[in-house]
């Protein structure tokens, strides 16, 4: 099919678009006013979920942190470990807030490539506030050590090794959760389910943008 | 109705084929196209006072619908949830003979299969828009824009050729 022949085509479709298409006035105002006094139901339940959920934890981790701290005598061990913890889900869960808070601020007037290179960023960054959250894995593995009593060198080496096993993978997925490794299977196994592809995809458009920009 | 109202839904009305096109051509099927009407006469409401008219008020619409299209195509989960259409053609929208309908068809689903960028970049190019408005609208140089439409026109016409082949 020519060039010519195309634009003949959808030039008809245009001018019989602009012809038959009605606009429902009443409906379009009250929905646009609907959807103004509703824009926090923009964000879905879940994520409000997920940031409830986020910030009582952080409050119980701070709350254990301040009993520690005052706490008589001082346990310097305990006290690291429940402020080094609480820090760490306190970073993680701001990130999250902070990040919902920039996408919905993002200015859909701008240029489409300025508009969609920042939400793409943003939406990518999402994986930092994911390696910021592995960082406590070892946390969680070794907390059950603050709880028992004389448990014998055996408990120790069998938990020792348990625990450098969960720094290791810990430092491993810091390193590894990159959008540089979008590509290997075990990134998409960890993110390649419906929730993550918005990530995924916003990457693969960084990349397009990139390909645009340098007029590959 | 009060003026601010008015005025905006005359933006809406002088512009509702651009709104239409762009929601069509990057959804795949009628529930999720009046989603992405009603999400970007949403935002053109939303963004009434960041016009500017350093540009055209069709460079503002073209922008504002691209960008909502391109990000609800990123994002996994659409509603389920059918909506009120906001707009709907009152006739069947079809060209004069059947060949010409059957080429439409088929030039929708060859855009579709197209990367988001490149759907915008051909959409306005089928709209007749010059260089500078499509990269005052995208943010690209000229010269990028122009290296990257004659590719995807190449990529379009072998997409037709293969199917005449067929």
């Amino acid at each position: 099919m020519n060039e010519d022949k195309l634009k003949n085509t959808w030039k008809s479709y245009q001018s019989q678009l602009e012809s038959a298409l009605a606009v429902n006035r009443s409906n379009t105002i009250e929905i646009t006013k609907l959807k103004v006094s509703s824009q926090l139901a923009a964000v879905k339940p879940y994520k409000w979920f997920a940031i409830a959920c986020g910030i009582v934890w952080c409050a119980i981790l701070f709350l254990f942190f301040g009993m520690s701290l005052l706490h008589r005598p001082l346990y310097l061990p305990f006290l690291l470990f429940m402020g080094g913890l609480a820090l760490i889900n306190a970073i993680g869960v701001g990130n999250y807030i902070h990040h919902l808070v920039l996408i919905e601020k993002i200015d859909s007037s701008e240029d489409v490539v300025s508009a969609q290179r920042d939400l793409a960023r943003l939406k990518k960054s999402t994986l930092n506030v994911t390696r910021i959250l592995i960082l406590s894995i070892p946390f969680y593995v070794s907390l059950h050590l603050f709880l028992v009593q004389d448990p014998g060198w055996l408990f120790w080496a069998i938990n020792f090794a348990i625990v450098a096993v969960s720094i290791v993978f810990t430092v491993w997925l810091f390193v590894k959760i990159d959008e540089r490794n979008r590509d290997e299977k075990w990134f998409r196994f960890l993110f390649g389910d419906r929730e993550w592809s918005g990530v995924t995809r916003s990457i693969d458009l960084l990349q397009q943008i990139e390909e645009l920009e340098s007029g590959h | 109705m009060k003026t601010e109202e008015q005025r905006f839904l005359k933006i809406v009305e002088s512009h509702k084929g651009i709104v239409y096109r762009v929601a069509n051509s990057y959804s795949q099927n009628e529930a999720d196209r009046d989603d992405l009407v009603q999400e970007i006469i949403f935002q053109l409401w939303r963004s009434r006072d960041r016009y500017s008219d350093r540009y055209a008020m069709s460079t503002w619409v073209y922008r504002i619908a691209l960008n909502v299209s391109i990000s609800t195509l990123r994002k996994s989960n659409r509603r389920k949830n059918s909506v009120q259409p906001m707009m709907q053609p009152i006739e069947c929208v079809a060209s004069e003979g059947p060949s010409e309908d059957e080429d439409l068809k088929l030039l929708h689903a060859f855009i579709g299969q197209l990367k988001e960028l490149d759907r915008a970049l051909i959409l306005l190019y089928l709209d007749e828009k010059s260089h500078q408005e499509m990269s005052e609208i995208l943010g690209l140089s000229t010269s990028n824009v122009a290296t990257r439409l004659s590719r995807v026109r190449n990529r379009l016409k072998k997409m037709f050729e293969q199917e005449r082949k067929r």
